[in-house]
């Protein structure tokens, strides 16, 4: 009965469908560049964005501000795709003709930006993506990743020299 | 703007991802809805339950908990617990005969004073030549009321019987041996003056025959010995024939304890007695 009585408190203070759309409009995109990241599916990508934003209309907790809610929608999102991947990597890994495919459909014009980053090893891509298109430092990266601040410099040093040696140019100092 | 953001900014979420995700979520939260819907019904079911068993918790407590205790002793033994608006929620006997008498007499549920002039009015109990002694032991904190209401049944007050209030410890150590206050009170007396006297023995007796050992010892009147039968006109009887009983049987208890016991005991009891049943 006490278990019957949380549910239904859980329930009451579940986030309304106005607060869900409202998420989705702000946070859709994030969401779907960390799954380009990882997921070549378009099925996969639908399963994701609905776990993501179901675990957030069902979060009981308050953010602070909107920061604090974008950051728990990152972290989510990325370990929702790390659960994905974890069950079916052999069906889901990625070719490099397939890397290639995705970067063009999406962005014809720097599809080779695209490709590199889709290119390197999993660890790197989230760091690279919320350093360089996110805006976060090294201390916020490993703050919503759960990591240590020197291994996301690490991550970042490594991340950088191969999308140097694989694009060339000084922009990823 | 550096060049992943210029790469990423094209990736968007398509309109068909978002639609079909809020659809997803539009059905997830009305189910949960309804299920929150149902759960709040079932929560005001439970609800209403909880108050309803309390209320029958009050009920109970009002009609069906015992409060008081009425001991009634003639030639049958019986107790009855009284909820806290007077009605029978329990009848006792002590002995087979008892049990089966109120068996057909269905006390359970009628009011005390009613209780009592049905058992009073059954010659098992008491018989109608007035000869049977009526003892009536009350426990409750409303003592008074209850001696009051008892004393005015038709049944006591044809058959002059005794009515007190005892307390916890005398009801109490008379249900341990299996007695009802009144009879345990007239054993304890009576072993007074008699130690060999058991409690097999005045169990197995009526109360007018416990009575008559007793005015052995005391002199007294059977019946005319009750607090509510005139005193005036017993106590000179009950002081004449005391007197000569009791000085009698204080020489007989001189040989064992000596003649201050004899002569104090007799005095007292001639008296004492009289007033007190």
């Amino acid at each position: 009965m006490a278990v019957a009585f949380a549910e239904t408190v859980n329930e009451a203070i579940m986030r309304s469908e106005y607060e869900a759309n409202l998420a989705i409009e702000r946070y859709a995109d994030m969401v779907r560049r960390i799954c380009f990241l990882h997921l070549k599916d378009r099925q996969d990508t639908e399963d994701i964005f609905q776990t993501v934003f179901l675990k957030y209309i069902l979060y009981s907790g308050s953010f602070e501000n909107e920061a604090h809610e974008k950051a728990w929608l990152i972290r989510v999102t990325v370990n929702a795709c790390k659960d994905l991947l974890k069950g079916f990597y052999r069906n889901h890994t990625t070719s490099i003709e397939s890397i290639a495919e995705t970067a063009e459909e999406a962005a014809p014009e720097h599809s080779d930006v695209l490709e590199a980053v889709l290119a390197l090893p999993k660890k790197y891509k989230d760091v690279v993506y919320l350093f360089y298109y996110e805006g976060y430092t090294a201390g916020e990266i490993a703050e919503i990743l759960k990591k240590k601040e020197n291994t996301i410099y690490t991550l970042l040093a490594r991340a950088r020299k191969l999308l140097k040696e694989k694009l060339g140019g000084a922009e990823y100092e | 703007m550096n060049k992943i953001q210029e790469a990423f900014a094209p990736v968007t979420a398509d309109a068909a991802l978002k639609e079909k995700t809020a659809e997803f979520l539009h059905q997830k939260i009305s189910a949960r809805q309804k299920l929150f819907k149902m759960r709040m019904r079932y929560a005001a079911a439970v609800l209403v339950m909880v108050l309803m068993l309390s209320g029958g918790f009050g009920a109970r407590f009002l009609f069906w908990i015992p409060v008081s205790y009425i001991g009634l002793d003639a030639d049958g033994s019986v107790s009855l617990s009284l909820s806290r608006m007077d009605t029978v929620v329990a009848a006792e006997g002590y002995s087979e005969e008892d049990i089966q008498l109120l068996n057909t007499l269905n006390l359970t549920g009628k009011n005390y004073t009613e209780a009592i002039e049905t058992l009073l009015q059954t010659p098992e109990f008491m018989s109608e030549s007035g000869e049977s002694a009526l003892s009536v032991t009350v426990l409750s904190d409303k003592e008074e009321e209850l001696v009051a209401g008892i004393q005015g049944c038709q049944g006591y007050q044809r058959n002059s019987g005794q009515c007190t209030g005892v307390d916890s410890e005398i009801w109490e150590a008379a249900q341990e041996i299996g007695m009802p206050a009144g009879k345990y009170r007239a054993y304890q007396e009576l072993v007074s003056y008699d130690p060999t006297v058991t409690v097999e023995e005045c169990q197995n007796m009526t109360m007018r025959e416990l009575r008559e050992k007793i005015a052995e010892y005391t002199g007294e009147s059977v019946l005319g010995s009750g607090e509510h039968q005139g005193q005036g006109q017993n106590q000179g009887k009950n002081q004449g024939e005391g007197q000569g009983q009791n000085q009698g049987k204080g020489r007989q208890q001189d040989q064992g304890h000596g003649q201050g016991q004899g002569q104090g005991s007799g005095n007292g009891k001639g008296r004492g007695n009289g007033a007190e049943r």
